[in-house]
């Protein structure tokens, strides 16, 4: 009796312990493959555009604490300097203002995207637009999401009977984006 | 009209429809260029920085630069067509085209 209590309180013993070392290999892989399926942590900030300002940046961090992306409101201006466009554009952080916009779709495409902005387009407020003050880019290839609200526009006529599009122009542009994984 | 542009457009990207803008009928923003416009005849998309720019496409005629596209790199133009079946009779073509200076 005694020594057959001996070798089950043994192999008790054995068994947790071996558990144990096995929870404590695992862990790490189960912790690693967690961080893996998340690629950014999750960002929102306020971007703005103002004539007289400098247009903050929105710096997006990957899982590991480095920059991954930044996104920014970029003007187009026309011949004489006024903004009647705006893009909002994400790039990696190294990348040169003039490379591809993250948030372009792949493949064949044309026309208005969420996000562009005209100045005519936002006369009636960013609710009436014609892609509306709310808005999101799902981006597949990247696994990422990004939502904006249009919080404030305005905008100013150039001529005094207006009737083109490039006869608007933006004073004003704000947008609260928030950039998550997309699930 | 100083400059000289090519054309090097694919005739299944000359289009505003769903083969060549992944929106449908009903979606915002369907048949609306970059810029706001409404989509026809004469609508152009080539790189941003000729936005706004009249050009002559000889055998289309003149347009104005509206839009921006998937497609359009370097010395590469879209032209609007009505029909699918116009588009590709237009088909690719290399092109000089006359820019007008903006």
């Amino acid at each position: 009796m005694g020594s057959s209590d001996t070798r089950c309180d043994c192999l008790q013993w054995l068994s947790h312990s071996f558990l144990r070392w096995l929870h404590l290999i695992l862990l790490p892989f189960f912790v690693t493959a967690g961080s893996a399926r998340a690629q950014i942590i999750p960002s929102h900030g306020a971007l703005a555009y103002t004539p007289s300002a400098e247009n903050p940046k929105l710096i997006v961090k990957s899982a590991n604490g480095s920059a991954a992306y930044r996104l920014m409101l970029l003007p187009q201006r026309d011949a004489k300097g006024d903004v009647i466009h705006i893009d909002l554009v994400m790039h990696r952080p190294n990348a040169a203002s003039a490379a591809r916009n993250i948030l372009e779709p792949e493949g064949r495409w044309h026309g208005l995207q969420d996000f562009d902005f005209n100045a005519i387009d936002f006369l009636n407020g960013p609710e009436r637009s014609t892609m509306g003050s709310v808005r999101t880019i799902k981006i597949k290839n990247r696994k990422l999401s990004v939502s904006f609200t249009i919080s404030k526009t305005e905008i100013v006529s150039l001529t005094d009977k207006p009737s083109n599009p490039e006869d608007y122009a933006f004073k004003e542009l704000a947008i609260d984006v928030a950039v998550d994984n997309l699930k | 009209m100083s400059k000289w542009f090519k054309d090097y457009s694919d005739g299944s990207d000359r289009l505003y429809g769903p083969e060549s803008t992944q929106k449908r009928p009903g979606d915002p923003g369907y048949g609306i260029t970059k810029n706001g416009a409404i989509a026809g005849p004469g609508t152009l998309a080539a790189p941003i920085q000729y936005m706004g720019r009249r050009m002559y496409v000889p055998g289309y005629g003149w347009g104005t630069v509206q839009d921006i596209g998937g497609a359009i790199q370097g010395n590469r133009l879209d032209v609007w067509f009505e029909s699918v079946d116009e588009a590709r009779r237009w088909g690719r073509q290399t092109l000089d085209v006359i820019v007008c200076n903006g």
